[in-house]
């Protein structure tokens, strides 16, 4: 299961790459505009996109001669809920854990105070 | 007239399971669809109709439209009119491919005249219907925040507005 990520934990890693999504997130834009956002070659730009279209990163969508990139924030999203949706269950099963700790010392407390009245009381 | 690429909302989930099953899931009528915010689609499904999506009370309906195509099990194309808002109608195309074990949905909802309410609400609601329409398809139910939510959408629904009752409207 964890394998269909290895795509997207690689296309997240180049900060080239990170910066192409930081600049869609404000919206599409053409494959001409983002290579003209970097210094590197075109080449090298293009790269990093097909990169991060094969992770699903971007979706690509054209429009007569123009290439639109679009951000797909899904895969993303996949990667909280394949490691923190578990988490945050696990600490919703520690937390009920410790109230029923809680709970289970403060009768055995309340027990042990009823026991000692009563031996008072029975002492009187 | 024609927006531009700027205003479109595209997202895309890969979903273990058959092209069918995600269809069937998509197209479902007469029962509720869990990932779809608990509604169900009142439609005969055919280019040229009505749809409207109900509460599963069947007494408000909160998206009503024109279905435009049909395609089984590849493509659905239809208008899209948030009865929360009095915006002009958009457009929403369901497309469906399957890549070996996976169905790649993707999700296009386009032709926003501006950055109107609508085009901001259905967003994040989008991308919500998505991850739930892929749970429910691989492991049968939906996310536990979701179910949170549809119950406080129940106890809110005597408080929507006039647009969003049934009875009111006539499509």
């Amino acid at each position: 299961m964890a394998r269909d990520l290895d795509p997207i934990w690689k296309a997240l890693a180049d900060p080239s790459r990170r910066r192409i999504l930081d600049l869609l997130r404000d919206g599409p834009r053409t494959t001409w505009d983002l290579c003209a956002s970097f210094e590197s070659s075109r080449f090298a730009v293009m790269k990093h996109l097909r990169v991060l279209e094969h992770a699903r990163l971007i979706l690509v969508r054209r429009r007569g001669r123009e290439r639109w990139n679009y951000l797909n924030p899904i895969p993303i999203q996949s990667i909280y809920e394949r490691w923190l949706t578990p988490y945050a269950a696990l600490w919703a099963g520690e937390l009920l854990d410790l109230k029923r700790t809680v709970e289970r010392r403060e009768d055995k407390q309340k027990a042990r105070k009823d026991d000692a009245r009563a031996e008072a009381r029975t002492r009187l | 007239m024609t927006p531009g690429p700027k205003l479109e909302h595209v997202f895309e989930i890969q979903i273990k399971g058959s092209i069918k099953a995600v269809w069937d899931e998509i197209t479902k009528r007469g029962a509720v669809q869990r990932p779809l915010m608990d509604t169900v689609l009142a439609t005969d499904l055919k280019p040229g109709s009505p749809f409207r999506y109900l509460t599963p009370n069947g007494k408000y309906s909160l998206v009503h439209g024109k279905i435009l195509e049909v395609d089984p099990p590849r493509r659905l194309v239809h208008t899209y009119q948030f009865n929360l808002h009095h915006d002009p109608p958009s457009r929403v195309t369901w497309e469906l491919e399957q890549v070996g074990p996976d169905v790649r949905v993707r999700l296009v909802h386009d032709q926003f005249e501006s950055e109107t309410k609508t085009y901001k609400a259905v967003k994040g609601g989008w991308q919500q219907i998505l991850q739930n329409l892929k749970l429910w398809i691989e492991t049968g139910d939906i996310a536990f925040g979701t179910k949170m939510q549809y119950a406080m959408y129940r106890v809110m629904m005597p408080f929507l507005p006039k647009s969003c009752r049934v009875d009111e409207r006539t499509i």
